[in-house]
């Protein structure tokens, strides 16, 4: 750009009559560039997401909510998928992105951050599955209870997942198991590379949502902790969205009642409901214990 | 078959055949092809596979790989595609359907530097291969039945076009040729070989008609011979029948259809012998004869009514110009009528002379007979005769009495003067003689019946006629010994005669005696009962009548006798 200004003026001083014109060109440029800029805000909604998926897999899971919402709101829905927690938590909490879901522990984690950011729903899943957690093991690793895990390889997902990092961590911990305690752990980025890591015997135990250990059940892993109640994966919204937006979004989410729409997420999938901040006070007690504060 | 459908037959089958091979050929080629395409995209895929395999199980990001194995299955024709790591774990696996079919196998290592870190099976499904052959050999039906619709095409169009309309010309002109339409030519306007063929034909139908021309005014000339040669056979007199040189009639004039009987149609193509019944053929025929030329020779031959004629045959053998016998020629005329009035006129110059032979002889006899009955008459006057020369003496008389009827008899005979023509009724002549014999035929049970017919007056000397009808039904009255029929009718046999018939049931007259019993002094009486004499005169009378006297008789079944005489015109 600046190499671009500096050959107008260039021109400019080569020939005045040449030079006025594309000043006056560069102005409105700039004023139209902004005013469309604004005008393309007012008419679209961001939805966030963090990868916990193969991105193509998450975008085709949650385009029929996308479509629904654009119906509901009269704005056009675009999905961004963050590729992990933090970016999601970054996306949401600098308004990069209007709404987005996400787990526990980030929605602490913006919540404490940035201020501002409101819960708008809460996912509901059959069996409450999404509202719990496991810690399993290789069915040959020998590993019964937690404690057990000493002296075996943990895997945990994301560093800022809730059940697949934070709670595991708190129960290991309340079972006498340290990291140091491990042979050897790693974050492996998300719950279904934990289940299926631990199903490759890559590592011996790991922590897991529920609904996501219920996909590999059939995988040679068993239960050895859990299930553990977890708070819910909601969808939020960025500070200072128009409150007529926030309130149709509210709307249309907890009135979604399509099962098309909601087993096309997850076939478990049944709703969402309202929830409120007081819902992650435990949440949060995890979140600092684990982080030594 | 025609040609058209022959070519359709052939060309559908060559275009199936091409077809058929065209396809397996292709469908082999394909294969080939598709499969060694799979094997370069297997190849591929298990290549990037193998990085992504290896990415992931450094990060031990599983989720990506299966997803990836997943995605590869369900979207390309691999069928089953199984990582495995080098400790045997297998660490994704996608299957798309469980078959029986084998399918292709391709295996591919994982590898970090030397280090194998495990492989890739990929099985390839051949349903592509199946299905593009399927494609194949639906495409290769449709084809076969677009090739028919070509060949149909072909064949209708082009063919009837080019080879069956121009035959169909020929075939068209052959056929009028044959039905003798000379002029048929055939105009062909193409320039290819049909022209060449066509103006063949028309210099060929040029000759033919040509020739057919010079052949049809033989044939007329032949013809006009012919029936000149048949108007003089026919107009022949004599009869005439051509053989050929097997002796089988080929030829027979309208004059032996008279003389035999038999029409033409009835002895062409039979043997001489087998349709004459005598030995003409073998008498009178050259070809029989040793080539002999045969002139009036006398035979006979039966004719179809199984009547005997005597017939004169004339005979020469017909030969080629070069000798060769085709057959014989006879002409034969009928001689019966002929041999019979031969026969008739010396019997008739016999009885003129025995006639006149008796005339004189009765005249030279009576006078001295008129003498002796006299004298015995006078002797007899003689009172001084014994009994026993007067006896002698009338039987001197008795006897010259019955010399004297002889020759009065005799000399009636021989007199046979001219009748006195008048006109009568026969019917009542027939009964006023019927009369006068009725008690005789009482006397022998004999009843005498008549079916006398409505008849026109007949021209007759009554005196004669009474005679001769006296004479024939006391005949046959003496003829039957007792107990018998005499039928006598009347009827008109045409419009210048009548006819009387005579019907009794006596013994017959036996064959050999029917011949002669109209001679005189011939009889088959006792001696002293008849002279012999009497139906001789019966048939002198009406021969004067110019009518006609014949006798009937199966021997032992009775005789008829048939008198005709000529009616009365005015």
């Amino acid at each position: 750009m600046l190499y671009y200004y500096n050959k107008m003026i260039e021109d400019m001083k080569q020939t005045k009559k040449t030079g006025k014109l594309l000043f006056l060109m560069f102005c409105i440029f700039i004023l139209t560039s902004d005013l469309a800029l604004y005008a393309e805000r007012q008419s679209e909604l961001i939805f966030g997401i963090y990868a916990y998926d193969n991105p193509s897999r998450i975008y085709q899971d949650f385009n029929r909510l996308l479509q629904y919402l654009s119906q509901k709101t009269g704005l056009k829905v675009s999905l961004v998928i963050a590729p992990n927690y933090i970016s999601n938590i970054r996306n949401i909490g600098e308004g990069k992105v209007d709404i987005a879901f996400m787990g526990p522990s980030p929605y602490i984690r913006v919540n404490d951050k940035f201020k501002g950011v409101e819960l708008i729903a809460r996912f509901l899943m059959r069996d409450n599955r999404i509202d719990s957690m496991v810690i399993i093991a290789h069915k040959e690793s020998g590993i019964k209870e937690l404690k057990d895990i000493k002296g075996k390889s943990f895997a945990f997902g994301d560093p800022q997942s809730y059940g697949s990092h934070f709670y595991p961590r708190y129960l290991l911990n309340k079972a006498g198991v340290r990291l140091k305690d491990l042979k050897y752990y790693d974050y492996l980025g998300s719950h279904s590379r934990v289940v299926l890591a631990v199903s490759h015997r890559d590592f011996d135990a790991g922590g897991v949502r529920e609904d996501i250990y219920e996909k590999y059940r059939d995988r040679p892993i068993k239960i050895i902790g859990g299930p553990f109640r977890i708070p819910p994966h909601v969808i939020v919204c960025r500070k200072g969205l128009s409150p007529d937006i926030k309130e149709k979004l509210k709307d249309a989410l907890l009135n979604l009642n399509d099962t098309t729409i909601l087993t096309s997420i997850d076939p478990e999938f049944i709703g969402f409901s309202a929830v409120k901040d007081s819902d992650f006070l435990d949440a949060r007690k995890v979140v600092n214990f684990v982080e030594g504060r | 078959m025609s040609i058209k459908e022959e070519f359709y037959k052939r060309l559908s089958f060559f275009m199936i055949i091409s077809t058929i091979f065209i396809s397996v050929t292709s469908i082999a080629v394909v294969r080939k092809i598709v499969i060694n395409d799979m094997r370069d995209k297997g190849d591929s895929i298990a290549r990037i596979l193998s990085t992504v395999a290896k990415d992931s199980m450094l990060v031990h990001d599983y989720v990506t790989m299966e997803r990836y194995v997943r995605e590869i299955v369900n979207d390309s024709n691999i069928r089953s595609l199984i990582v495995t790591r080098s400790d045997g774990e297998i660490i994704a696996k996608a299957v798309s359907e469980e078959t029986k079919e084998k399918g292709y196998n391709l295996r591919y290592p994982i590898t970090i530097g030397e280090s194998a870190l495990g492989t890739i099976d990929i099985n390839f499904s051949t349903e592509r291969v199946n299905s593009i052959s399927k494609k194949i050999i639906i495409t290769a039906v449709v084809f076969i039945v677009i090739v028919h619709g070509i060949a149909f095409f072909v064949n209708n169009v082009i063919i009837s076009r080019l080879i069956v309309l121009p035959l169909r010309s020929f075939a068209q002109a052959v056929k009028s040729l044959r039905d003798g339409m000379m002029q048929a030519r055939i105009d062909m306007n193409t320039e290819n070989e049909f022209k060449d063929l066509a103006s063949a034909f028309n210099t060929m139908a040029d000759t033919i008609e040509k020739n057919f021309r010079e052949i049809m005014e033989k044939q007329t000339e032949i013809k006009a011979e012919k029936s000149k040669f048949e108007a003089i056979v026919k107009s022949l007199a004599d009869g005439l029948f051509v053989t050929n040189r097997d002796g089988i009639i080929i030829s027979f004039n309208h004059a032996a259809t008279i003389i035999t009987g038999y029409s033409e149609d009835e002895v062409i193509g039979k043997y001489c012998e087998d349709v004459f019944k005598t030995k003409l053929c073998e008498d009178a025929c050259a070809l029989y004869n040793e080539d002999k030329i045969i002139r009036n020779k006398e035979t006979e031959l039966i004719s179809k009514d199984g009547l005997r004629r005597m017939v004169s045959v004339s005979s020469a053998i017909i030969r080629q110009d070069d000798g060769k016998v085709l057959g014989g020629v006879q002409t034969f005329r009928d001689i019966t009528d002929e041999k019979q009035k031969q026969a008739m006129l010396c019997h008739t110059e016999k009885l003129a002379a025995i006639g006149l032979l008796s005339a004189g002889l009765a005249h030279e006899i009576n006078n001295p007979m008129g003498n002796i009955l006299g004298y015995a008459k006078l002797m007899l006057k003689d009172h001084s005769l014994s009994d026993k020369q007067r006896q002698r003496l009338e039987i001197i008389s008795e006897q010259a009495e019955k010399a004297g009827t002889i020759v009065r008899r005799l000399l009636n005979y021989s007199r046979q003067h001219k009748p006195e023509m008048e006109r009568i009724s026969i019917n009542n002549l027939i009964e006023n003689v019927i009369s006068l014999i009725s008690l005789e035929a009482e006397k022998k049970n004999i009843d005498i019946n008549m079916e006398l017919s409505d008849l026109p007056d007949i021209k007759a000397d009554i005196k004669q006629i009474e005679q001769v009808l006296f004479n024939i039904i006391i005949n046959a009255v003496q003829a039957i010994e007792s107990d018998g029929v005499i039928t006598i009718n009347t009827l008109q046999t045409d419009s210048s005669f009548i006819e009387v018939r005579i019907k009794d049931t006596g013994p017959g007259i036996h064959p050999e005696h029917i011949n002669r019993i109209f001679d005189p002094f011939y009889t088959t009486k006792p001696v002293n009962k008849g002279t012999g004499l009497g139906l001789s005169i019966c048939m002198g009378i009406i021969k004067e009548h110019n009518g006609g006297i014949e006798v009937q008789s199966e021997y032992g079944k009775g005789a008829t006798f048939i008198i005709k005489l000529p009616v009365w015109k005015d």
